[in-house]
């Protein structure tokens, strides 16, 4: 070993860096080598010449200017205020998010069913199949037909003539239009009773089956369409289902199968949206007030949520568009979390990370698509829906906005959007917890039937019914009114459906409403009753899916309709003309001006602006 | 006088008047660190106000995985890179009034004379070496202690410390200065 490679030693010898052994080492290595003692000496005297920088010849107090900065960049940071500010804003911001999960829902453009009719409606291929006719209505009723995948069949009618058009809801085209007879009131009670007819029938239904549901439909065959019933009669664990011809009064098949795939898909619907979604929202939350409380390990989840939600959104809005409501919801929704997400980490992290851009990159690209999407649909149709795609565009947008906001150190922007947070949150909250709202009186006394053992069923139905908007059910009121229940009388057989039609077999509750104010309608009686199908005769029990509930002592707002025939008999101490039926979109409870309507899927709304709206179509 | 995780424990709390306290203790130090690592002494005030501020928002995220002092130097030494770096893009920009300020005023306080001769020397070593010789030399930080600030290995240390000495040795020699 030269003198050359001890260097480094004598180096660490001399700042007393060396252990026990090379200490030793080096100081009998110093004693017989005079070159390393030169060494030693000058590294020795370079150390003290350079500890001399230790000494310098001024100070200068920097805390104040390191402070005040320190302040002007939190903007109210150390503040108790600012420890609880950021996590409401982050929980502020998920809400509305969640706002426009809730609020998207029940608007119509965003169903399937709308953009049906809107593509029917504009499609060549209908306007020429009826020679440009006037188009009178689309219905939309997938009761009648039945949805498969992304083909919606939608009833055309004009003035004369009625067609089912397919509409492909991915390609946006009809694809098909067949001329259709008209339904005859009473086929779905003629069907039951051509089925009854059948002894194979007879005999499921004596070994214990119950017809569980009747579905009007077409059956087709080349180029003619045949109106046909069909019934599933519940037998075990098999269902049977029969197609019965209204035409030519026969069974046209009978066959048994095991649940059908289109159930599979409305279990598969229920579970994103019963589950997955609340999942993610509150994944969200979780996420963005961890990095609002500033934990790394949120920063790191966030970047690869914000990504993963990206990569969903884009996903979603490349193969999943305009099929099912909770599809095209989750479709906006899904990237606007992630770009939340994304922003509230770029923020907190303060540095640029690739998940964190790409998640944004995508969220961004997909809303566009999504937006783009519904908008090309819209423009075909000016005025029927675009106010709605505009206001959803906005509330996102504003959601956005105010993310972004959020990474300006402005006052003002920062206050506005803080103020606008929490007003919305309130409201968003109070509204979201009002539709589910307990019943008022605890009473059990409901004017729905539950099935129980030993129960004869009589008739169970399911069923879609086409939407109506707040315009269309105060357009087709006769009278709308704030009542409370004050009587469910026991439930009577009738001879006559809700339309005063002759038909057997049927259950029906009437429900006894003390009126407290008129909104619309020229009768003024104090005391209304409204009748409503299902109910329990002894152990005989009609149910269905789409009656209203109503329940003692519950204070309710109802679009009441005047049935075309006189409904008979009339309840005691009831004016026939105070005799009313009410769909179940037309009963909202009432609770102080708040109305919900959560059975039938009505958004929550107020009095106020329910009024408002009666007054601009009914007038005073 | 608090205990500095105390202090630390009270930023984290959000008292931002708390961060005084450690700007007041570190202050100094830092800032000579600085200016001994750049020879400027208003960018080295102005380092160790961009670290103290990137020190308080570390502060309400870090975990207490490195000795604080040592967190702080790190965050100076970075900074004091990315100077670096910045300013070897922009070595053309010649010497600003001020420095020569300072190193007057620093040659009349100095009876020696010599402070002005050492500081130019210094700044004559490669960047890794002489942080790791202001380290030691002026901050009077052990190998140890410069190897967790700037997460090095002690024998790494040693190394640009023992390179470093010698030089400086050299630089100082040339520079008129003379080590017997």
């Amino acid at each position: 070993m030269s003198c050359r490679d001890l260097e480094e030693l004598l180096s660490a010898y001399a700042d007393g860096e060396l252990n026990r052994t090379q200490k030793e080492f080096i100081e009998e290595h110093l004693e017989c080598c005079a070159d390393c003692r030169a060494t030693f000496s000058e590294f020795t005297e370079a150390g003290r010449l350079l500890s001399a920088l230790e000494l310098m010849p001024r100070s200068t107090d920097i805390r104040e200017n390191i402070i005040s900065k320190i302040k002007a960049i939190e903007v109210s940071s150390g503040s108790n205020l600012r420890r609880l500010v950021r996590p409401i804003l982050a929980i502020g911001t998920v809400l509305l998010v969640l706002a426009v999960f809730y609020l998207a829902y029940p608007w119509e453009f965003r169903t399937p069913a709308a953009s049906a009719a809107t593509i029917a409606r504009n499609s060549h291929e209908v306007k020429a199949f009826f020679d440009d006719e006037q188009i009178e209505e689309v219905e939309v009723t997938t009761r009648v037909v039945g949805m498969e995948g992304d083909v919606l069949v939608v009833l055309v009618k004009t003035e004369k003539r009625t067609a089912a058009a397919e509409v492909n809801l991915k390609k946006k085209i009809v694809t098909n239009i067949i001329r259709v007879p008209d339904f005859q009131p009473g086929d779905e009670e003629k069907a039951l009773e051509i089925a009854s007819a059948d002894p194979r029938v007879q005999e499921i239904l004596a070994k214990g089956g119950t017809i569980s549901q009747t579905h009007l439909g077409y059956s087709i065959e080349g180029e003619t369409v045949i109106p046909t019933a069909l019934l599933t009669i519940e037998h075990g664990k098999y269902n049977w289902n029969i197609s019965v011809n209204l035409q030519e009064k026969t069974i046209i098949s009978m066959g048994r199968a095991q649940p059908s795939p289109a159930m599979t898909a409305v279990y598969i619907s229920e579970f994103v949206t019963r589950f997955i979604a609340p999942v993610l929202l509150l994944l969200g939350i979780l996420i963005v007030s961890g990095l609002a409380f500033g934990y790394r390990q949120a920063g790191t989840i966030a970047g690869g949520a914000a990504l993963v939600l990206g990569i969903i959104g884009m996903f979603m809005a490349l193969y999943s568009l305009s099929s099912i409501w909770w599809r095209q919801v989750l479709s906006v929704g899904i990237p606007t979390v992630g770009l939340i997400i994304g922003i509230a980490d770029l923020r907190q992290r303060g540095r640029r990370h690739w998940m964190s851009i790409t998640g944004i990159v995508l969220c961004s690209l997909a809303l566009a698509l999504v937006f783009l999407n519904e908008i090309m649909l819209y423009l075909g149709a000016p005025g029927e829906d675009i106010a709605d795609v505009i206001i959803i565009a906005v509330v996102t947008a504003g959601i956005i906005a105010y993310a972004l906001y959020n990474q300006l150190k402005k006052r003002p922007f920062r206050w506005i959007s803080i103020s606008l947070a929490t007003l919305l949150a309130a409201v968003v909250t109070v509204v979201f917890l009002a539709s589910y709202l307990p019943g008022q009186t605890g009473s059990a006394v409901s004017s729905k039937a539950t099935i129980q053992e030993g129960d004869q069923v009589v008739r169970r139905t399911f069923g879609l019914m086409k939407r109506q908007s707040m315009n269309e059910l105060i357009k087709n009121a006769d009278a709308i009114v704030i009542g409370k229940v004050t009587d469910i009388p026991a439930a009577r057989k009738s001879t006559l459906n809700r339309d005063g039609k002759e038909i057997m077999g049927l259950i029906y509750t009437d429900v006894i409403i003390q009126v407290d104010r008129y909104l619309y309608g020229e009768s003024e009686s104090e005391k209304i009753a409204v009748r409503v199908e299902g109910g329990r005769v002894d152990n005989m029990i009609m149910w269905s899916e789409d009656t209203p509930e109503f329940i003692l002592g519950e204070e309710v707002f109802l679009f009441l309709i005047r049935p075309p025939g006189a409904l008979e008999p009339v309840p005691e101490g009831i004016d026939a003309s105070s005799y009313y039926r009410v769909s179940i979109q037309g009963k909202y409870r009432y609770w102080h001006g708040i109305l919900t309507n959560r059975d039938g899927g009505g958004l929550p709304t107020c009095t106020w602006f329910v009024g408002m709206k009666i007054a601009a179509i009914h007038g005073k | 006088l608090l205990e500095e995780t105390q202090v630390i424990a009270l930023v984290q709390a959000g008292e931002v008047d708390a961060f005084a306290e450690i700007v007041e203790r570190y202050q100094t130090p830092i800032i000579r660190y600085l200016y001994r690592l750049t020879g400027d002494y208003e960018m080295a005030k102005d380092l160790a106000q961009d670290t103290f501020i990137k020190a308080y928002k570390g502060i309400l995220k870090t975990d207490a995985e490195l000795s604080f002092k040592a967190w702080l130097y790190r965050i100076a030494t970075n900074n004091a890179l990315q100077h670096h770096r910045r300013k070897k893009l922009l070595s053309f920009i010649p010497f600003t009034e001020r420095e020569h300020d300072i190193a007057a005023t620093e040659s009349q306080a100095d009876c020696q004379g010599k402070i002005t001769e050492i500081q130019d020397a210094l700044r004559k070593l490669p960047y890794d070496q002489r942080t790791c010789v202001v380290l030691h030399f002026v901050e009077g930080f052990k190998y140890r202690e410069i190897a967790l600030t700037l997460g090095i290995s002690e024998e790494a240390v040693r190394k640009r410390v023992a390179r470093g000495r010698k030089l400086f040795i050299e630089e100082y020699n040339r520079g008129g200065g003379g080590i017997a």
